[in-house]
């Protein structure tokens, strides 16, 4: 690449006098063959000038040029000395060859950048050819990082720059008249600027977060950032969206900063996790930033999906959206929150430590996200991605669940119950939903079939629904062994029926015995393993039968005698 | 008017002289020193310099040679018109 220097008024007259030409040879006739070859010349004449030269200098005169009048840099590697007596005291204008194709030196690329400084972007954008040749001499920096840095250095006025094209390109997007700009030539320019910032030792992201919102998603686009700089930068956008968007730009029916960005961490989920916990308290910014709502919910429920975020982390941001949507009342967002918590209603479970909350906040959680009937019916229709993750995580629990199970299907049965779901099927599908749940613990026996767990689920019910006036006097403790209890009860009735229809269990055999949750004596549960015992014995194959040893293990499951022995003396001990 | 051969060659060749004329009058063969170093300096100024001088010789030659054309016409009507006229 190369500069000329240049008489603006001179290259003007040029300019006027090609155009009559061009029109004079345009007029040129003859009907005499002889002619021809003259008439050959004036066509290849008209050509060159309309398609080379005119061009050329039209470029000069109409746009901008890309170099800085009268700036030593600008012009400091051009050989002819005369050039710059001429830009300095002539009033010639010095520009970058828009013919020229040579390679783009240092001096080249400084002087590019004080150019840019000065020149005004929305001149620039109107003018295609100054826009194709910055994105040429640009894409050539962009090769050399010695060259980004040069050109870099020199461009004082880059972030403002930068907003005037991103703002020129917004207003381009919505047809607005007073735009001439070709919004794929500010792409073009946007694209290889980023690439510049990339090749550079500059880091691009304080400059984004010095840009517009619509300007540092436009850049960010065409930057190369890896996922968590990628969601820093959404994040900050959506930040700052907010406040400038909702202000002016959506009024006038812009596009808006954060529909460009959010596809790109859609496509990278580990990017939209690490978006979504960035923006766990405040999520209601990243809905606002959006034009498409549903978009950022299906986002952020990709980003929460247990595939690719931890538990741990799902600590810190699911519970956090839940309060943020459900303080946001809007109603579209009680489905999402019922679709957000989902794969996670194990984590609200009284009985787990998962996330760092207690049991009233994760209690007061639940109940905020289940108060809207329609979050209630979503739910419910959940069942099976509900039951596919809580069984996940009770398979794959590493310490004793029977505590955490039992407080879960307990949870489930509140949820349920609660008297919100109005419509017959939205019942049912409760109803699956809880019987799955109470399900949980049989499929985690080897050879129990899931699915006949209604029985279980249908006495549990019973006594967590029915008036119990001694339940609300007795202690946490004797609470958590009824639960155990009934749950071991339930297992081993809903064991027994399924081996009852596949005829393992013969039709004169008894029925298990069922649990006492206010029994006199002892904790309910030593009860139960007391009454099981003949009843075990009983069974076809005796004590140490198949049979048996699977209803021992549906027992045990929940409850033993150890366990029951200490609840006991705790219980004893804090009355 | 006249049809004979003879006339015909002749307004052929005034013709021709009338197209080198303007040939040699148009706007183009004045571009080349419009621009010159006075009007610019650079790479891309001396080639359009270049191709504008280029130009403006080349339509110069094609002028001549509607003219020598044009010359070569009239002198083959002025032998037409010495030529004894053919009896059927």
């Amino acid at each position: 690449m190369s500069t000329l220097a240049f008489d603006p008024e001179r290259v003007e007259a040029l300019r006027r006098r090609m155009e009559m030409a061009v029109a004079e040879l345009r007029s040129m006739r003859s009907d005499d063959p002889v002619a021809a070859a003259a008439l050959h010349r004036v066509v290849v004449a008209t050509e060159e000038l309309e398609e080379v030269w005119l061009p050329f200098v039209a470029r000069l005169t109409d746009s901008v040029a890309l170099l800085l009048p009268g700036d030593r840099r600008a012009i400091g590697h051009l050989d002819n000395a005369l050039a710059w007596v001429m830009t300095k005291g002539y009033g010639w204008t010095a520009a970058t060859d828009p013919l020229a194709s040579g390679p783009v030196d240092p001096a080249t690329a400084r002087a590019l950048g004080a150019r840019l400084s000065a020149i005004d972007p929305v001149t620039l954008s109107r003018d295609s050819g100054a826009m194709t040749e910055l994105t040429r001499a640009l894409r050539q920096v962009a090769a050399d990082g010695r060259l980004a840095d040069d050109l870099l250095r020199n461009w004082t006025s880059l972030a403002r720059f930068a907003d005037v094209l991103g703002d020129v390109r917004s207003r381009a997007m919505v047809h607005d008249p007073s735009v001439t700009a070709d919004r794929q030539a500010i792409d073009g320019v946007f694209a290889q600027l980023a690439q510049v910032l990339s090749a550079s030792s500059m880091d691009p992201l304080p400059l984004l977060d010095r840009l517009s919102p619509f300007t540092a998603a436009s850049m960010a686009a065409a930057l190369d950032l890896d996922d968590d700089q990628l969601a820093r930068v959404t994040d900050g956008v959506v930040r700052r969206a907010g406040l400038v968007e909702d202000a002016v730009l959506e009024f006038r029916g812009r596009p808006r900063a954060a529909d460009l960005l959010l596809p790109l961490i859609a496509a990278r989920p580990h990017a939209a996790r690490a978006l979504a916990m960035l923006s766990a308290g405040h999520a209601d910014d990243l809905l606002a930033a959006a034009t498409d709502r549903t978009a950022v919910y299906r986002l952020l429920l990709e980003a929460t999906d247990p595939r690719v975020m931890t538990v741990a982390d799902a600590g810190k941001v699911v519970p956090q959206m839940v309060v943020e949507f459900v303080r946001g009342g809007v109603v579209d967002d009680a489905a999402f929150v019922a679709d957000l918590i989902t794969p996670w209603t194990a984590q609200f479970a009284a009985g787990n430590h998962d996330w760092p909350l207690s049991e009233e906040e994760r209690h007061g959680l639940l109940a905020a996200a289940m108060q809207d009937s329609d979050a209630l019916a979503r739910f419910v229709h959940n069942v099976d991605a509900v039951l596919r993750a809580a069984t996940e995580h009770f398979r794959t629990a590493t310490y004793d669940t029977k505590v955490e199970l039992t407080s879960y299907v307990g949870m489930i049965g509140d949820i349920v119950m609660n008297g919100k779901l109005r419509e017959e099927s939205d019942k049912r599908r409760g109803w699956n939903l809880l019987a799955g749940a109470a399900s949980i613990g049989a499929s985690l026996i080897t050879g129990v079939a899931v699915g006949l767990m209604a029985t279980a689920a249908v006495m549990y019910l019973t006594w967590k629904t029915a008036p119990n006036p001694h339940k609300a006097a007795h202690a946490a403790i004797w609470n958590q062994d009824v639960e155990l209890t009934m749950l071991a009860a339930a297992q081993v009735h809903a064991l027994d029926h399924q081996l009852r229809v596949e005829g393992s269990i013969p039709a004169s055999m008894p029925l298990p015995p069922r649990a006492d949750p206010n029994r006199v004596g002892g904790m309910p549960s030593m009860g139960f393993i007391e009454a099981m015992g003949p009843w075990i014995r009983q069974l076809p194959g005796g004590e140490d039968g198949t049979i048996s040893l699977k209803m021992q293990q549906a027992m045990f499951m929940y409850i033993n005698p150890a366990d029951s022995e200490i609840r006991g003396m705790e219980y004893v001990r804090g009355r | 008017m006249s049809t004979s051969p003879a006339s015909l060659l002749r307004d052929r060749a005034r013709s021709l002289r009338g197209l080198a004329d303007r040939l040699d009058q148009l706007e183009v063969l004045g571009l080349a020193r419009l621009a010159d170093e006075d009007t610019w300096m650079g790479p891309s100024p001396a080639r359009c310099h270049d191709a504008l001088t280029s130009m403006r010789r080349r339509l110069l030659d094609e002028a001549d040679e509607l003219r020598r054309t044009a010359s070569r016409f009239d002198r083959s009507a002025d032998a037409l018109a010495l030529a004894p006229v053919a009896v059927a």
